[in-house]
């Protein structure tokens, strides 16, 4: 019996291939979005795990001068002897590769490599061995491979690494290990040019990067939804056009139990087929989007991501459990209703509109009390996880509420229209809603992310351009390698153009947040390009007397800091006078005024220098910078460069975001096209009266797809301010809660409009198939529905 | 005694209150013989049958079919029942559409455990269904699918076939052609027929003739 069973259950795919094509391609697409994003993410974990093993990066304090420039072995030796447990660091770039020179005999457990297990091994580091990632190039003699060190990086015996960058006697950092001596002679007693570094300062990668992954989480599980929604659908229509068949299978004697077992065994067996393929597509994905989001990691956060994809089993498993859990998911609705199917209820044309009719009432209930809860998570909720309840609540709240929405329209437009054909036209798209309604709801997702995203980055892009121009009004600026050659530099500046602006800072802890402490020179260049969130009338002339300081976003937020608040530095306590944004700066900032920066802080000295000039001079100045005080011309960056990379840097950060948009709106098109096409077998006998009654084929398929673009053009008009609601969302509570930073938003309507209009292109492209099949559907088909052997 | 229905009642809900369609029906049969039960529209024909059929169940009464009271049954136990003593023909066919002839005519049979190749074989001869065997039901006119119905109804040799208006969707000679077929083959296999109708022809076939009025034996 359960053979001849599931041959007669499986036989209707065989017959209706185009269902079973969009039944696993609705599910694959769902997998591949998931699990690209996963494989992603999967990928740069592994990558800051290796780094982090390898490097210890974060997980030790570090000691560094405060000028940033390199201490010399004396102050080690001095440190070790004193009893202070430190280990020496020294690092470079050689050949685009990050090289790292540790000491493994004092490097703390868990910074030195693990190739370390043999002695032999330990030898050979010591005396010249490097050890590399996999696929590093490097031109160097003695390279060992070691799968556990970080892309792009090798690590060497600080002899070494001192020998390959030329730096005889230098080291950059000391690393503190965890367990030091109770008794420990100060460290201003011995060094007191040295600043100690907690390990989550600005050096620590994860918190920023965790930021990313968690939007790169947010989007991948937003998709997934999407495909859910494209997978309930196909699942949904499958059981309504196998009803009659299940009635039939029941009459004849076959157990509910068995059907509803058999089903969901069919339907599971093809979630693993549908999975694998959609765990291949997601591969394929990621492998696309890898080389970006590993550029974009390096770029803006400097975490190294390798640019190439392994398959790790964590994601495909992962990816397969949510293929197998969204089926089930997808499925347990329309097996519950088959369980209480009447055995007797025939296959009505209407029954999908009549059950959605009963439902109608549970699910505005459930609409309701989830836009209810996110409205009041937005009034009261705080921090990442109260962001994304928050953001979960909205949409799938809203997905509910829009067939209410959209057959409240219909009814509206139903009851005011005048001509016979437009009545028939309104009641008639009425009456599909039930079949498409799962489809617009991931159109309706599909572009409120869309929407909500482009905002998000167009009013990041916008802010970061402004603050760019703020930060580099200068146009140009130069590094100095020693402090000599910094008053070289101010010297030649000062003769040559209409202002030199010093850029000096220290590191120092600033209501206990470590903070990059800067002193300004009073110039208007600062006055007139530098704009504040929040400021006192006259921040300038306040933070130039010498009594005031200004401070970032982030210092603010993390220090519960506000305006006019007083501010312990060093020795004296400054009013907190401005407060600037410093977009995706990972640390607090402070500015206070040069001549008090100098008393405080009088070992820092400028390293960089802004210069005001005109723009066409800068060559002629960087030339004759060159011929007279011997600065190379690569020690120059004019602002026009800075800003191109910075912005180039930014753009690439969203490439990711903007792939996963459009394929999620490619997917959400897919589910369009898939539901119609479903139904056109399912049109017949609602068509053909209107047919007998005089209209013709060809107004009924083009009624068809005009119906599409009106109900995709309904659904844009939903989802523009959940669009909007979810920019707000992400920018006023995610981001905040995730960078320590809020950005301000902007709305870009025509950004909107060329939105609409490719979501309206798709629906369009999606119904033009399906109409064509109905306006070619033969008359012998549509007499079928009159006739008497019919 | 094949079957014995006794005090059968069945209301439904409807929005005008509860509306009785089944007022306590006595029916019996015994093998080989062939019932015509007849009535108005709404008369609770068709639901008699499905009570018989083991499709639905009785809200009182029993239906006592070869011995087994199947208003007494659990779902499972209904389902044997459809799956090994009664065979049901349907007005609308009801034919599996994604499989061929030769399998709708089989399943059944199959379901049961009781395919008999060479009965089913006899079946489609006898039936004219020889040459469509390999087709879906959508390629074959309403007589013939109703003809394949009759022969998947008949296929596991059921005690006892229900057929609902099984004519109702065919002309007056295809209808003529398959009820004589019908009445033929019930009288080889010795199954009793229970047939619902609104033709008095096809009635005045039949051995007996009952006539159902609003819920009760007129």
């Amino acid at each position: 019996m359960t053979r001849v069973t599931l041959s007669a259950l499986l036989s209707h795919w065989w017959r209706n291939p185009l269902q079973l094509f969009t039944l696993l391609a609705g599910l694959a697409l769902a997998t591949a979005l998931w699990s690209g994003v996963q494989a992603i993410n999967a990928e740069a974990r592994a990558s800051y795990d290796a780094a982090a093993a390898t490097l210890g990066e974060g997980q030790f304090d570090r000691l560094k001068r405060r000028d940033g420039a390199p201490m010399t072995q004396d102050t080690y030796i001095a440190l070790r002897r004193a009893g202070w447990l430190v280990s020496p660091v020294i690092e470079g770039r050689v050949d685009g590769v990050r090289l790292l020179g540790i000491e493994p005999l004092t490097a703390p457990g868990g910074l030195a490599p693990r190739a370390f297990g043999t002695v032999s091994a330990l030898a050979g580091f010591s005396t010249g061995d490097i050890l590399v990632a996999p696929d590093t190039k490097l031109a160097r003699a003695r390279l060992v491979v070691d799968a556990g060190i970080a892309p792009d990086t090798a690590i060497s015996d600080i002899g070494t690494a001192q020998d390959i960058l030329g730096r005889d006697g230098e080291i950059d950092l000391l690393v503190i290990a965890a367990d030091q001596p109770i008794l420990q002679r100060p460290l201003s007693e011995i060094a007191p040019e040295l600043v100690r570094q907690e390990a989550s300062t600005g050096a620590d990668i994860a918190s920023l990067t965790d930021s990313f992954h968690l939007n790169l989480t947010a989007f991948g599980l937003l998709s997934f939804a999407v495909g859910i929604f494209i997978v309930h659908g196909a699942i949904g229509l499958a059981f309504e056009q196998r009803r009659g068949t299940v009635r039939t299978l029941r009459a004849l004697g076959v157990p509910l139990r068995l059907l509803v077992v058999l089903m969901g065994c069919e339907l599971m067996g093809l979630a693993v087929f549908a999975g694998i393929m959609g765990v291949g597509l997601g591969y394929l994905i990621a492998g696309m989007l890898l080389p970006d989001v590993a550029a974009t990691l390096r770029g803006l956060y400097g975490a190294e991501v390798a640019g190439t994809l392994q398959l790790r089993p964590i994601w495909w498993i992962s990816s397969m459990a949510i293929a197998l859990g969204g089926t089930a998911l997808a499925a347990s609705g329309a097996l519950w209703r088959l369980s209480r199917l009447p055995l007797l209820a025939g296959a009505q044309p209407r029954a999908l509109a009549l059950a959605a009719g009963r439902g109608a009432k549970v699910q505005g209930v459930v609409a309701a009390t989830l836009l209810l809860v996110a409205g009041g998570l937005a009034l009261a909720g705080g921090g990442v996880v109260a962001g994304f309840t928050l953001l979960a609540a909205l949409l799938i709240g809203a997905a509910l509420a829009l067939p209410l929405v959209l057959a409240a329209v219909l009814g509206w437009a139903s009851n005011r229209a005048q001509g016979v054909t437009t009545s028939w036209f309104w009641a008639d798209t009425k009456q599909q809603l039930p079949g498409l309604s799962l489809a617009l709801m991931a159109l309706l997702l599909a572009m409120a992310a869309n929407i909500g995203v482009s905002t998000m980055v167009s009013s990041f892009r916008l802010t970061f351009v402004g603050f760019l121009d703020q930060r580099l009004a200068s146009e140009l600026y130069i590094s100095a390698e020693t402090p000599e050659q910094a008053n070289l530099i101010e010297t030649f500046s000062q003769r040559n153009a209409e202002a030199v602006l010093p850029i000096q800072k220290v590191e120092i802890a600033l209501a206990g947040i470590p903070t990059e402490i800067y002193g300004n020179r009073d110039h208007a260049t600062y006055r007139d390009n530098w704009q504040f969130l929040s400021a006192t009338d006259t921040p300038w002339d306040s933070m130039h007397s010498g009594t005031g300081i200004l401070i970032n976003e982030q210092l603010a937020r993390r220090g519960g800091i506000a305006i006019g608040d007083p501010l312990d530095v060093a020795t004296s306590s400054l009013k907190v006078v401005g407060i600037f944004g410093d977009y995706g700066n990972p640390i607090g900032q402070a500015i206070i005024d040069e001549t008090l920066f100098k008393t405080m802080f009088p070992e820092g000295s400028p390293t960089r220098f802004g210069v005001r000039i005109s723009p066409e001079n800068v060559d002629d100045f960087v030339a004759k910078m060159a011929a007279e005080i011997g600065v190379p011309a690569a020690n120059t960056v004019n602002q026009a460069g800075i800003k191109a990379f910075s912005l180039g840097v930014f753009d690439r950060t969203f490439t990711v975001t903007t792939a996963l948009n459009i394929l999620t709106l490619a997917v959400a098109g897919f589910a369009i096209l898939m539901s119609l096409l479903t139904l056109t077998s399912m049109r017949v006998p609602q068509l053909a009266p209107a047919w007998a009654m005089g209209m013709t084929r060809r107004q009924m398929g083009l009624l068809e797809l005009v119906r599409t673009v009106l109900l995709a053009l309904l659904t844009g008009a939903v989802a523009l301010p959940l669009g909007l609601a979810l920019a707000w969302v992400l920018l006023a509570v995610v981001n905040v809660a995730a960078f320590g930073w809020r950005l301000p938003m902007f709305l870009f309507p025509l950004d909107y409009l060329w939105l609409g209009g490719f979501a309206l292109l798709a629906a369009a492209i999606a119904a033009l198939w399906p109409a064509i099949r109905l306006a070619k559907t033969p008359p012998s088909d549509l007499l079928k529905v009159f006739s008497n052997e019919r | 005694m094949l079957l014995a229905a006794r005090n059968v009642q069945k209301k439904f809900d409807t929005a005008d209150g509860e509306f009785h369609v089944l007022r306590g029906v006595d029916i019996a049969l015994d093998s080989g013989e062939t019932l015509a039960l007849t009535g108005e529209s709404g008369s609770g024909k068709s639901t008699l049958l499905h009570l018989i059929g083991g499709l639905d169940v009785p809200d009182q009464g029993e239906i006592v079919i070869d011995g087994t009271d199947i208003a007494a049954l659990d779902d499972n136990g209904r389902a044997a029942v459809r799956r090994g003593v009664v065979g049901v023909v349907f007005q609308q066919f009801n034919l599996i559409p994604s499989i061929r002839i030769k399998d709708n005519i089989a399943f059944q049979a199959r379901l049961a455990g009781r395919y008999d190749e060479a009965w089913a074989r006899t079946l489609a001869e006898r039936l004219g269904l020889v040459d469509q065997l390999n087709k879906y039901p959508e390629q074959l006119s309403g007589g013939q699918q109703q003809r394949v119905a009759i022969a998947r109804t008949l296929a596991p040799r059921p005690r006892l076939v229900l057929a609902d208006e099984p004519t109702g969707n065919l002309d007056e000679d295809t209808a003529a052609t398959v009820i004589s077929i019908l009445l033929a083959l019930v009288d080889e296999t010795q199954a009793g027929l229970l047939m619902v109708t609104h033709s008095t022809a096809l009635a005045g076939r039949m051995a007996r003739r009952m006539h159902l009025r609003v819920g009760q034996i007129a």
